[in-house]
């Protein structure tokens, strides 16, 4: 890393403006000028000592009191030398525009588009800047600067553009699409367009059974072919990044269960992961033990929702109605665990909430004993079944670098052939404790991930079993007063913990001024939490890289050549949920 | 293709090893859904349904007005009025208590910050209505709730630790529930 410091001075004198290394997080971060960030992004794209292939996220900082308003920060991330760099260019406020480098990872088209749509930069160069998230007559502002109050703008009730019962309906001006607004939608001229006189724009979605969630598509179409798909996003918007900056880091967590509501646990486990990380908190083994069982639990129960809704949407019933049986074993067991069984809460920075308990171990034992027949028989059903290959195979193909350029994570990277699971490459929790493996796929096509999804569920079970055998006994909370609340039978006793309980609880806890970027293996991909913190109990700003999101960016380049029954597929095969997507 | 595989091309060999699985099942027939409203599951004792307010084992709210309830909560359910008991300057109550419950996670932030253990949540769940501002609560409707799914009560907090017992209320204008 040193070496590629140097070279980056000698390289570009007097573009590197300062560099940090944050020996206690590991983490590197380089500001440049931004008149040379393409340059920069460039060499470090290119030259094989950097060789950062991998754009993790775009995200972006606002400082009011600065000179230099605006932080654009693009966090790297090199596949082959496991290496990660974060780069940040400073540019002021009047009319703020950066080089846009979606020339150099494709994927930084839909990160930059967020950052548009958020913060109000623009990228020249970019090819379609719109906004993303929000709707597209959006007048308000850009939500996630300082500016624009963390509480909204007022009330629903107070806005004109909701249409209400006691006022007379608007009448309907133009119901005819403008022409300018069909023309996002079509081809770029130059590339070969449908062959048949007459153009098909077919609105797909927002209320689409199987778009899983609430997403929209507007496809071009030759015939039934795809000739380009545009995602329109933003339907489940909640602004959950405005709302951090509200919120203490503890009253965090129960929002991160609601990004990707089908696995809570990964949210809270990512969430709790990056804050720790931040304050340098070492947690217990007990509970590193629990954590790593329960994200496994989470990841199988994430694959078993995925794999069912997938085999409905292509088809096949039976396999959903089995799935969601053994589903349910697991969210039995959530429920005995933490009291809910969807948004489960259970993640504490610096442990967990309640105890894996024996009769726990023992429920999770006998499960584990059927699970391995039981995927067996999912198999039986469509593995070899010629609908389920003509479906899956050759749909969708991504080849390794165009899944690597989009940025792409999880089984989808993996499915492409390349195998890179953070759990391996940067294990956390116990991963490095227990044997087992990454699936990788051969082709890149729906079925590959469909391989390596129910393989990573054997694999899972692998883990959680021996995970059971070593559980050690212990303290499931780390000890640390000034961040962590007291255990709850000493708050009444011991006026310590009853200070320390009064002042967690009413002003929150107070890392060190510093950020970081934390990545987790979610069962969609990685997830990552970037937290930047002034020092404050709130954050003061903290993104989050959702995998769902970032594949949308890549479904254009996916859908382009497929027929319209195959684009249900591809939803599928990314396992989006929009609640991720959207934030 | 081999003439294995043509073989299992022609007769269908896969679907017919997928309706064996299928066909197993309608044999072992065993259904695992529940007919809701007439049955219902059993709920595990630390369930996070609705919320409610406790009461000592002698009838007394164990409030004491602190307000960390209302600091925890992400989403701003929980409105405390505090005020000191009539007569008793070094104990505090809650005069009002107001839960908007349409906004509430159910997350459990607030029992793990209330230093006294004065809120629970209950096994209820059945909490839907036509008329939204019935889930805005009171202190009164969250005690009921307390009362009826909380039977077995604590003993005063002053006598369990004596230590502590300034921080304790007594407070008993509410009528006690009969037993
Ligand atoms: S459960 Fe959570 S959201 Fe509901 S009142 Fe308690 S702290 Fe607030
Ligand atoms: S319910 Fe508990 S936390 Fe809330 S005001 Fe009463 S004593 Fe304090």
């Amino acid at each position: 890393m040193k070496a590629l410091l140097d070279n980056l001075k000698a390289q570009f004198p007097d573009a590197i403006l300062a560099t940090r290394v944050d020996a206690a997080r590991a983490e590197t971060s380089v500001s440049v000028a931004a008149a040379r960030l393409l340059d920069i992004a460039r060499y470090l794209h290119d030259a094989p000592e950097a060789a950062f292939d991998h754009l993790t996220d775009i995200c972006s900082v606002d400082y009011p009191e600065d000179q230099m308003r605006f932080e654009v920060v693009y966090h790297l991330h090199s596949l082959p030398l496991q290496q990660r760099l974060r780069l940040k260019a400073r540019i002021a406020e009047e009319d703020p525009a950066i080089a846009s480098v979606t020339g150099i990872w494709k994927g930084a088209n839909f990160l930059e588009r967020e950052v548009y749509d958020m913060m109000g930069i623009r990228f020249s160069g970019h090819p379609d800047l719109r906004r993303i998230l929000l709707p597209e007559d959006y007048a308000e502002g850009y939500p996630l600067r300082k500016d624009f109050p963390a509480e909204g703008r007022g009330w629903r009730s107070q806005f004109d553009f909701i249409p209400r019962f006691d006022e007379a309906p608007m009448d309907v001006v133009e119901s005819e699409i403008s022409e300018e607004t069909k023309d996002t939608f079509r081809t770029e001229p130059g590339t070969p367009g449908p062959g048949r006189k007459e153009e098909l724009l077919l609105n797909m979605g927002p209320q689409h059974p199987s778009t899983h969630g609430v997403l929209r598509v507007v496809l071009m179409l030759d015939g039934e072919r795809v000739v380009k798909a545009t995602p329109d996003l933003g339907y489940l918007h909640r602004g959950v990044e405005k709302l951090a900056e509200g919120l203490t880091y503890m009253q965090m967590i129960p929002h991160t269960d609601r990004l990707d509501y089908v696995c809570a646990m990964s949210n809270n486990y990512a969430y709790v992961r990056a804050v720790e990380k931040l304050l340098e908190i070492t947690v217990p083994i007990r509970a590193e033990y629990v954590r790593t069982i329960v994200a496994e639990m989470q990841r199988i129960i994430g694959h078993l929702f995925w794999l069912g809704t997938q085999a409905l949407d292509i088809g096949a019933m039976t396999v959903f109605f089995w799935t969601f049986r053994e589903r349910e074993v697991l969210l039995d067991m959530f429920e005995k665990l933490c009291g809910a069984r969807l948004t489960l809460n259970y993640y504490r920075i610096g442990g967990v909430d309640s105890d894996f308990t024996p009769e726990l171990v023992q429920r999770m034992r006998a499960f584990l004993d059927i699970f391995p027949e039981k995927v067996k028989e999912y198999d039986s059903l469509i593995a070899s079944n010629r609908i389920w290959l003509g479906r899956t195979k050759n749909v969708a193909l991504l080849s390794a670098e165009d899944a690597i350029n989009f940025g792409c994570t999880g089984p989808v990277l993996r499915g492409s052939g390349v195998a890179y699971d953070i759990r391996k490459a940067e294990p956390y929790g116990v991963y490095d404790k227990v044997e087992w493996e990454v699936p990788v796929g051969k082709n890149g096509d729906t079925y590959d991930r469909y391989w390596i999804r129910m393989e990573e569920m054997r694999q899972s079970a692998r883990i959680i079993a021996q995970c059971l055998d070593q559980l050690p006994e212990g303290p499931i909370m780390a000890e640390a007063p000034q961040y962590i609340p007291p255990p709850k039978e000493l708050v009444m006793r011991d006026m310590e913990s009853l200070i320390h309980h009064f002042i967690i609880y009413t002003q929150g806890i107070k890392p060190p001024k510093a950020e970081t970027y934390c990545s987790t293996e979610a069962p969609k991909g990685e997830l990552g939490f970037f937290i930047v913190s002034d020092g404050s109990p709130r954050p003061y700003r903290l993104k989050i890289r959702s995998p769902s999101f970032v594949h949308m960016g890549a479904f254009d380049h996916m859908a382009r050549g497929y027929l319209i029954s195959d684009v249900i597929t591809i939803f599928g095969t990314y396992d989006v949920v929009m609640g991720e997507c959207d934030r | 293709m081999t003439f294995k595989a043509w073989i299992r091309t022609i007769t269908f060999y896969e679907l017919v090893v997928g309706m064996k699985a299928t066909m197993s099942h309608l044999l072992h027939y065993k259904p695992i859904t529940m007919q809701y409203p007439h049955e219902k599951r059993a709920l595990p004792d630390n369930y996070r349904g609705m919320l409610s307010l406790l009461r000592y084992d002698d009838g007394t709210e164990k409030c004491v007005g602190c307000d960390l309830c209302e600091a925890a909560c992400p989403s701003r359910v929980i409105r405390v009025v505090s005020a000191e008991v009539p007569g008793e300057p070094t104990k505090r109550y809650s005069k009002e208590y107001y839960m908007d419950m349409t906004r509430c996670l159910f997350c459990g932030l607030c029992v793990d910050a209330c230093p006294v253990d004065a809120l629970g949540m209950t096994r209820e769940y059945e909490w839907s209505v036509y008329d939204k501002r019935q889930l805005h609560l009171n202190k009164e409707q969250l005690l009921a709730i307390g009362d009826r799914s909380f039977p077995v009560r604590e003993k005063q907090l002053e006598l369990q630790h004596p230590n502590v017992a300034f921080f304790n209320v007594a407070f008993k204008h509410l009528p006690q529930k009969p037993d």
